[in-house]
C-alpha cells in the first residue's frame, strides 16, 4: 500500500492512493483516487482525483454532502505521485449530470418528457434519436429538463425531425400554482451526429406583468445547456417593438443578410434625424413637418392609416391565429379528426401499446394476453366532442369485446366443463380490469399528445384573414392621436407641408440653435458604424444615444457565437446577470 | 416550422406577449436592459467602434464614453 505524507495548503496529510473501488494500490500511477487524512489538530479527510484521471461518478454515487454517511469527492488538481495535492476549496466538486447509462425511450416518459409518437413507434427513427441523445447530449432526460428550464416548473415535449436532424423542444412554463405563464419552443440542430446550433423560435408570455425575469432565466439556462452539449451558436429573429434594439444589447450579431438590410434602414433613419434637425433650425428649406396629429389633413390621416394597416397586418393575423389557438378550437378539431379517422394502423395507438407492455413488464405485472393487432382491431374511439369546445376533455376509448376472441393461453375446451359454481371465462375477460386501466391511461395520453401535435399543424381557417381588416379598424379607432402621430413619426410617414409666407409673417418661428458640428458629428459617427462591414457595429449603434431611434421596430435575424468573447461578455452583461 | 437558416428574417416569435392585439415585448426587455451591466457592454461596444475606425472624440460624442 502506497502512502505518503504531503503538505496540502500548509496542512500535513497522510495520503493513500486508491483505485476506483477504494482499494489501496502500490503504484501511484494506477491511482484513481487519493485519500488525504489531515494529521493536524483539525483533522478531517478529503478525497482527491489525480489530474488527468477521470473519476467515474456513476460507479460511486455520492451521499449528499453533510449527510451522516456523506462524502464529498473533490476534483482538485495534483495528488499524483510527488504532485501537490490541493484541497477541495480550490475548485468545488462538480456534480456530474452525464447520463449514468444509455438513455432509453422509456426514460423520457418516466421523467415526464413527451416524445413524438413517430419517435416512439418508428424503431429506426427512435434509434437515431437515442443515438443523438446519448452521443450528443448525454444527460439524464429529467436533469436536462430541469437545467434547460433553469429550474422553472414546466412541461417538455421533444419532437425529433430526423430528416433535418433537429430536435424541437417545446412546452410550458408554470407558476407555483401550476398556471401556465409562458409557452416555448426551441430547436437543437445536429450536424454529423452532434449538436451544432440552436434556434430560439418561440417564447410567449401570457402576461406582460410577469416581466422579463422568467424569460431571462430561461434564456440563460438554455444557453448554458447549449454550451454544455457543445452547440456552437444560437439564433433569434427580432422584429417586435423593442426586440430589434434589445437583442443587439444582449450581444446578438446580425447575419450577413440582415446586416446588409439593416445598414440601409439605419442610414435612412440617420437621414431623417438630420433632416428633422435641419427643419427645426429653420435652415433646411421651405417645408415643415406638422407637430401633432390634428395639424395634418384628412388625406394624410387616411394615408397614414393605410400605411399602418399594411405594416401591422401580419401581426394582426398572428394575433388572430394565437387567439384561435388559445381558444382550443384547433385542438378540438384535431381530436375530432383523430377520433373519426382511427384505424388499427394508428401510430399513436401502437406506441401506447408498446409503452404499456414495457411498463407492465417493469412493474412485474402479468403480460397482456392479446397481440397488438388484436387490441388495435378491438379499440373503439368514440366521436369526440368536448364540453366547452376547447379540446381539453379526454377521448372516450374502449375495447370491442366481441373482437377479443383469441387470447394467448385461452383454451376453449377448458371452458366447456365448468366447475360447479364457477362461471366459464369468456375470451375477452382475459383482458383484466387492471390491463384495461393501464391501456386506457396510455391510449388517452397518446391520443392527447398526438392531437396536440396535429393541432399545432392545423391550417388556419379562412375567416381569420377576412376579420383582420375589421379588427385593424377597431384598433386604430381606439388609438389616441398621440399614438397615431408617434407611429407615423417613427415610421417616416409624417407629411411635409410648404411653409406659407403669410404664416411666417403672422408668427415668427421660434429661434432655434443652428446646427453645429457638435450635432452633426455624432450622427455622422453613427453613420460610419452603419457603413461598416462588421455587423458587430450594431452593438455600438445600440449603445449610442441614438440606439432606440435607430433600432426600435427593426427586423433582423441574429446569432450568438458561444466561442466569441465579446459576444458572451455582452450576453452575460444583461442575460447572464443574476439581478 | 420556419428556421433562421431557411428564411433571412423569419417572423419574430421569441419573447413577447400579446397586448391589445399586437405582439409586444417592451415590458419584457426593458427590465433586463435596465438591470444590465451597462458599462461592461459599453466597453465591448467601444472596442468595436474603435476597430471600425471611430476616434475617441466620436466615441464619446455618440454616448459610448465611460461613465463615472
Amino acid at each position: 500500500m502506497m502512502q505518503q505524507m504531503l503538505d496540502i495548503e500548509g496542512r500535513p496529510a497522510l495520503v493513500t492512493f486508491m483505485d476506483e473501488m477504494f482499494v489501496p494500490v502500490d503504484d501511484p500511477d494506477e491511482a484513481a483516487l487519493v485519500k488525504a487524512q489531515f494529521t493536524d489538530r483539525a483533522g478531517g479527510v478529503v478525497f482527491l482525483v489525480p489530474q488527468a484521471k477521470e473519476f467515474d461518478e456513476s460507479k460511486h454515487p455520492r451521499e449528499p454532502a453533510g449527510s451522516p454517511t456523506g462524502g464529498q469527492f473533490t476534483s482538485g488538481g495534483g495528488g499524483g505521485p510527488g504532485g501537490e495535492a490541493k484541497p477541495a476549496e480550490e475548485k468545488p466538486p462538480s456534480v456530474s449530470t452525464k447520463a449514468k447509462k444509455k438513455t432509453e425511450a422509456k426514460d423520457f416518459s418516466e421523467d415526464k418528457i413527451e416524445l413524438d409518437s413517430g419517435t416512439i413507434a418508428n424503431k429506426e427513427k427512435q434509434e437515431k434519436f437515442l443515438n443523438r441523445w446519448n452521443s450528443g447530449i448525454d444527460i439524464d432526460p429529467g436533469e436536462f429538463k430541469k437545467q434547460f428550464l433553469g429550474g422553472l416548473p414546466g412541461t417538455m415535449s421533444i419532437y425529433y425531425r430526423d430528416a433535418e436532424d433537429t430536435m424541437d423542444i417545446s412546452g410550458r412554463i408554470e407558476d407555483a400554482n401550476g398556471n401556465v405563464i409562458a409557452d416555448y419552443t426551441r430547436e437543437i440542430r445536429f450536424r454529423q451526429g452532434v449538436p451544432d446550433s440552436a434556434y430560439s423560435s418561440y417564447f410567449k408570455m401570457k402576461k406582460a406583468e410577469q416581466g422579463g425575469g422568467v424569460g431571462k432565466t430561461m434564456l440563460k439556462a438554455n444557453v448554458d445547456m447549449y454550451q454544455k452539449i457543445g452547440a456552437k451558436k444560437l439564433s433569434v429573429s427580432a422584429n417586435i417593438d423593442v426586440g430589434g434594439y434589445a437583442w443587439a444589447k444582449y450581444g446578438y450579431v446580425p447575419t450577413p443578410g440582415s446586416w446588409s438590410a439593416l445598414r440601409s434602414i439605419i442610414g435612412e433613419r440617420i437621414d431623417k434625424l438630420q433632416g428633422r434637425s435641419a427643419r427645426a433650425s429653420g435652415g433646411g428649406g421651405d417645408t415643415y413637418t406638422p407637430d401633432e396629429w390634428a395639424a395634418m389633413g384628412e388625406e394624410d390621416h387616411e394615408r397614414i392609416f393605410r400605411a399602418w394597416a399594411n405594416s401591422t397586418r401580419s401581426e394582426f393575423i398572428d394575433f388572430e391565429i394565437e387567439s384561435w389557438r388559445d381558444s382550443g378550437q384547433p385542438l378540438e378539431d384535431a381530436k375530432n379528426e383523430l377520433a373519426g379517422n382511427y384505424s388499427p394502423d394508428a401510430e399513436w395507438a401502437q406506441a401506447a401499446l408498446e409503452r404499456v407492455r414495457e411498463k407492465r413488464e417493469d412493474a412485474g405485472k402479468p403480460p397482456i394476453p392479446f397481440t397488438d393487432a388484436q387490441l388495435l382491431e378491438a379499440i373503439t374511439v368514440e366521436e369526440y366532442q368536448s364540453r366547452y369546445g376547447d379540446g381539453r376533455d379526454d377521448p372516450d376509448i374502449s375495447f370491442d369485446d366481441d373482437k377479443l376472441t383469441a387470447p394467448t393461453g385461452y383454451d376453449p375446451a377448458q371452458q366447456t366443463l365448468p366447475l360447479p359454481g364457477v362461471e366459464p371465462l369468456e375470451p375477452h375477460e382475459m383482458l383484466t380490469e387492471d390491463m384495461r386501466k393501464d391501456l386506457d391511461k396510455a391510449l388517452v395520453r397518446a391520443f392527447n399528445n398526438e392531437a396536440e401535435a396535429k393541432a399545432a399543424d392545423m391550417p388556419t381557417p379562412d375567416w381569420i384573414g377576412q376579420e383582420v381588416e375589421e379588427r385593424q379598424g377597431e384598433y386604430w379607432d381606439s388609438m389616441d392621436e398621440g399614438g397615431r402621430y408617434e407611429w407615423a413619426e417613427r415610421n417616416g410617414e409624417l407629411p411635409e407641408y410648404p411653409i406659407e409666407e403669410e404664416d411666417e409673417d403672422d408668427e415668427a418661428p421660434e429661434p432655434q440653435a443652428p446646427i453645429t458640428p457638435a450635432d452633426e458629428t455624432p450622427l455622422e459617427a453613427v453613420r460610419k458604424l452603419a457603413q461598416s462591414s462588421d455587423p458587430k457595429a450594431l452593438w455600438a449603434i445600440a449603445d449610442s444615444k441614438y440606439g432606440k431611434d435607430l433600432l426600435l421596430n427593426t427586423n433582423w435575424s441574429g446569432v450568438i457565437d458561444f466561442s466569441d468573447k465579446q459576444t458572451m461578455d455582452r450576453f452575460n452583461a444583461y442575460v447572464g446577470r443574476k439581478k | 416550422m420556419p428556421t433562421s437558416d431557411e428564411k433571412s428574417n423569419p417572423p419574430a416569435r421569441e419573447f413577447f406577449y400579446l397586448g391589445k392585439s399586437l405582439k409586444q415585448d417592451a415590458e419584457l426587455h426593458d427590465p433586463i436592459i435596465a438591470a444590465g451591466d451597462q458599462e461592461t457592454a459599453r466597453k465591448v461596444a467601444r472596442a468595436v467602434a474603435k476597430d471600425i475606425g471611430l476616434t475617441d472624440e466620436e466615441i464619446v460624442a455618440i454616448g459610448l464614453g465611460p461613465k463615472d
